[in-house]
């Protein structure tokens, strides 16, 4: 019994030593970018032509047709349906099928098909948060940026750097206008972390995922921190004394706030509901996506943005990519041109994003009916390499508080 | 003479040996079987662990380096986990909070689920046919849609928004019960009973009243008899139950999102999730194979507990009766109202809700104006839903509910069968190496997180398989059969536990007496075990069903965007705030499970009986 045990072993050790030998030649690299030609570019980058910014919709159009007439859009939004559809109408040769999935999916549903040579997505809407894309994905040249110089005209260069931005959402800090009716109870940062708003803060957990991760880094980078420290100074009139730990005003915010129990929920949307409803005696307030703003008339909620002072935070810039070696180049860039409000007054594409709590990058198309300007927002500048290289940091402040 | 003789012998017997050996069908199919296990649930965990080991790009600005470090050897990853100041928030505090939902879900689950088995199956309650029917429901019931029942019946001012149902009563709520570990443990209780439910009743369906009569002769007492007949005879299943209950309670993500952020309960899978969502792949796949050791290690001390048993059997030779035991005078009524006051409240009460809120035109305004069909069957109206007509108008709804019925139907049939075999070698091994190997691989893909065994699997058969230059599998992608594949592995566990506690009972004496009269194995198999386990394919197809309907993170990875099904519609709508049409999503999909499980029930019951009065 014993022996045939001993024989079956090796039997099955051998045969897993073929398996696993076998599947090995299965997982090395990827269709990563193959050679550079004498171009100095890959063979892909040279039949997509994917530098060539002065096409124009028609050139691109015709090529979108012969190259098959299809183009496949990932995105973190919703409404990406609305836009297929859009495209569909005015570009009737070509198949626009949009896949709604969340950034978390979206980034690692696009990476492993990439690596291995499967060219589904043509081209990709996301935000790059805490920079990552750009570094990691653009960078490596896995994400291509199409700049096409008519609209980008209209964009102020300093979006432009590191992305193809599509429009510009915030992290706002609402109240309820009800319960609240001369005004935002809170309009300096510093409230926040004062004893009567303890337990009284809703928000998303910042360990929960890379946006509100992102959101936090972006207090304790560039002159944030000193202009918190100042808006300390303004409110109390006396300096800010940085805790233990606590490198700069920012942290010493972060920490202020953790301590007054902010009371995390699973969405944004919960959060705008919680703040919003209405007939509330003691509402809370919180912080939320903007666009939620959007939802308030349809839901009747009494839902109301604060400005806060010295920031709101930076902003999440929604932004648009193609993807290496995909097989629809021309089509990808006549997309993105449509999502960007395009250049011949026909702006079908982009409407789905105008809406309120949603800013336009372009100057020359205006934001939703009602909307507050965004340059009367106190917004912090976003610089993506800053974000990036201090998000870990500021992660782990966060998760080390408890 | 005698070295000589000896070889002799040696080698004729070792000749024997592997004619014994390879011609018998037992043996080939263990060796596939350990082969496809190791080849679809070992590699990718090896991934996975390799990957825990290897610097990723994004860590470069915490450890520093060059891009020309990227890949390579790093401890930094579990030394951050196991050894670093933030051991503490991020892996020890939530670990004790995971074992401690683990241990207390799984005994209130196992008790609960026992009772209800036991009473369906051996007690004379009334309106069995209705009972067992509504027992099943909350497990058909996402545990999302139990949470939110949760929250809107015990919610304080804490969280803001319209209060509570119990608040608006005046009724002041703890916040110890409203959020927090038991309020997480007792939704995870009415979700999971089920896995115990399902698998004590069929353990109970298959014994020989005789057994327990032949006690009652010998003077034993009710108690006595419960204790000391029925209970070792279930054993196995219950077993079987405490690891699918402790594992998935351990490794779920939903629930404690929701009832547990609130007053900031973490555990291990919400930490997992959380490195998940954050793009912290390393440290998400960490927290995974700490897990698996965990669930391994139950595995391990529940194969130590079948193990020092000597048999189970209760499938025997001779004919089964089955006499029900009476609930006496007081017993009976009250008991039933008990249980007809949970049904009311723990399942009629959800799927009202879901039904109501599902046609409204407004959410959360209950009024006679604003009650609407439009989510169903409406004409596209621009106001409403920006123009998407009601589900039963809209092309993606009928494509989806065709995929996910082709998938789940596809699936479901699949992976019970190999479950069975699965669970036929478990038993059959059982004590021995083979036996213990294919136990534990087969519990893997249950707590590798979906995102990671889809994303996983979507990296290896995207390109053809080859071993020696012979392509033994295609390119899978954007087939039909890698979602399949996929599927029934990350559902094996299922499948797998449900066929070994169903295997554990069929005596082996049946399969011997077949053999002396000639049948193989393949005729054993299909005439002698089969037969005998329908209730618990039925089972096992039952809890593979089920969870398949439901998945979403596993196949979103696998899927192209053509092929959605319905979970993925629902969170479309979901995302699109048009919660109501993606009610009437998750109505549907509850819908179809509950039929195909009355379908499942009516008739495997009734076979069932056959076959014993048989």
């Amino acid at each position: 019994m014993l022996k045939h045990k001993k024989l079956l072993s090796l039997l099955l050790a051998a045969t897993m030593l073929f398996t696993v030998t076998g599947c090995g030649g299965g997982t090395d690299d990827g269709g990563a970018a193959g050679d550079t030609g004498e171009s100095g570019l890959t063979e892909w980058e040279e039949t997509a032509n994917i530098y060539a910014t002065d096409e124009t919709d028609e050139e691109l159009y015709e090529q979108a047709i012969a190259e098959g007439g299809e183009v496949t859009l990932y995105s973190i939004s919703s409404r990406c349906g609305k836009v297929a559809e859009a495209f569909t109408a005015k570009y009737p040769e070509i198949e626009c099928t949009a896949f709604d999935i969340s950034t978390n999916e979206l980034l690692e549903k696009v990476t492993r098909e990439h690596e291995a040579g499967q060219y589904v997505a043509d081209v990709v809407h996301i935000k790059d948060q805490d920079g990552s894309l750009y570094n990691e994905y653009v960078q490596n040249k896995i994400f291509y940026l199409y700049q096409p110089a008519d609209i980008f005209s209209h964009i102020d260069p300093s979006y432009t750097e590191t992305a193809t931005p599509l429009y510009i959402e915030l992290t706002q800090l609402f109240y309820n206008a009800e319960a609240y009716p001369d005004g935002s109870p809170i309009t300096n940062i510093w409230q926040l972390t004062e004893p009567q708003w303890k337990g009284k803060i809703l928000m998303q957990n910042p360990l929960d995922n890379l946006s509100w991760g992102s959101w936090i880094t972006g207090f304790c980078v560039g002159d944030v921190p000193d202009q918190l420290a100042a808006a300390y100074e303004e409110l109390y009139g006396e300096a800010l004394v940085l805790s233990d730990g606590c490198e700069n005003a920012g942290y010493e915010f972060l920490k202020r706030l953790h301590d007054n129990e902010p009371i995390y929920t699973s969405s944004s949307d919960e959060i705008a509901e919680a703040v919003g409803t209405p007939g509330q005696s003691d509402p809370p307030v919180g912080f939320s996506a903007s666009s939620k703003l959007r939802k308030n008339e349809d839901n009747g909620w009494v839902l109301a943005p604060v400005n806060l002072y010295p920031t709101t935070g930076i902003p999440a810039i929604n932004t648009l990519y193609v993807v290496e070696g995909c097989e629809h180049p021309a089509a990808a860039k006549l997309l993105i041109r449509f999502m960007m409000g395009g250049i011949d007054g026909d702006t079908s594409g982009y409407e789905p994003f105008n809406t309120l709590g949603g800013w336009p990058v372009r100057d020359d198309i205006e934001p939703a009916e009602g909307s507050t300007p965004y340059s009367e927002l106190n917004v912090s500048p976003f610089d993506p390499d800053e974000i990036y290289v201090t998000y870990n940091t500021v992660r782990d402040f966060w998760q080390m508080l408890g | 003479m005698k070295p000589q003789e000896q070889t002799y012998s040696k080698s004729r017997r070792l000749k024997n040996q592997i004619k014994a050996v390879v011609t018998n069908p037992y043996n080939i199919i263990v060796l596939v079987a350990i082969v496809l296990l190791v080849y679809l649930i070992v590699l990718p965990l090896l991934d996975m662990i390799t990957t825990t080991f290897e610097l990723a790009q994004r860590d470069l600005r915490a450890v520093g380096g060059t891009m020309d470090d990227v890949g390579t050897f790093t401890l930094y990853y579990w030394q951050r986990l196991l050894a670093s100041e933030l051991s503490w928030t991020m892996l020890i505090k939530p670990l004790i909070n995971s074992l401690t939902i683990g241990v207390c879900v799984s005994v209130c689950a196992i008790l609960l689920g026992s009772i209800l088995a036991w009473l369906m199956v051996r007690s004379d309650l009334p309106f069995k046919k209705f009972f067992s029917l509504a027992v099943i429901i909350p497990y058909m019931i996402p545990s999302w849609c139990k949470s939110q029942a949760w929250l809107s019946m015990f919610k304080t001012s804490r969280l803001g928004g319209a209060p509570g149902f119990m608040a608006s009563l005046g009724l002041d709520v703890p916040e110890w019960l409203a959020y927090g570990p038991i309020a997480i443990i007792i939704v995870l209780t009415l979700h999971y009973y089920a896995y115990t439910y399902l698998l004590v009743s069929s353990a109970l369906d298959s014994i020989n009243s005789e057994l327990e009569e032949m006690g009652e002769i010998q003077g034993a007492g009710k108690a006595m008899i419960l204790r000391r007949i029925t209970l070792p005879l279930v054993l196995p299943a219950i077993l079987s139950a405490v690891i699918l209950t402790f594992s998935k309670a351990i490794g779920t993500f939903g629930t404690i999102n929701y009832l547990g952020s609130p007053v900031q309960y973490y555990t291990l899978s919400s930490q997992l999730y959380m490195n998940s969502k954050s793009q912290n792949t390393q440290t998400a796949f960490a927290m995974a194979i700490l897990m698996i050791i965990i669930a391994s290690i139950a595995v391990f001390i529940n194969q130590k507990l079948i193990g020092s048993r000597k048999s189970y059997a209760t499938i025997g030779g001779k004919g089964g009766r089955s006499t029900l035991i009476g609930l006496g005078k007081v017993g009976k009524p009250v008991i039933t109202v008990v249980l007809l006051a949970f049904f009311a409240v723990g399942i009629i009460m959800p799927i009202v809700i879901l039904i109501l809120e599902s046609c409204m035109l407004k959410e959360g305004i209950y009024s006679l104006e604003n009650f609407t069909l439009h989510y169903w069957i409406g004409d596209p109206d621009p106001k409403i839903m920006e123009g998407m007509p009601g589900i039963f108008q809209n092309e993606d709804f009928i494509n989806s509910l065709l995929n996910s019925l082709r998938l789940t139907l596809v699936n479901g049939v699949f992976g019970t069968i190999f479950g069975q075999l699965l669970g036929y070698i478990t038993a059959k091994g059982r004590g021995k190496l083979h036996g213990k190997l294919v136990e534990q691989l087969v519990f893997i893909p249950y707590l590798i997180p979906s995102v990671a065994f889809g994303g996983i699997y979507l990296s290896m058969f995207s390109k053809p398989q080859t071993l020696f230059g012979v392509t033994l599998v295609p390119a899978l992608y954007g087939t039909f059969a890698l979602l399949t594949l996929v599927s029934v592995v990350k559902h094996l566990p299922f499948a797998a536990r449900a066929g070994t506690s169903n295997m554990l009972q069929i005596s082996g004496e049946l399969e011997e007496a077949a053999t002396i009269e000639g049948a193989g194995f393949f005729r054993r198999f299909v005439k002698i075990v089969f037969p005998l386990s329908k209730g618990g394919f039925i089972s096992g197809f039952m809890l593979i069903f089920v969870s398949i309907m439901k998945e979403l993170d596993l196949i979103i990875l696998i899927m192209t965007p053509t092929t959605s099904t319905l979970p993925y519609l629902a969170f479309t709508y979901q995302n699109g705030n048009s919660p109501q049409a993606s009610n009437c999503v998750a109505i549907v999909m509850f819908a179809i499970v509950f039929l195909v499980y009355a379908i499942a029930n009516l008739s495997g019951k009734a076979d069932l009986a056959k076959s014993m009065a048989g």
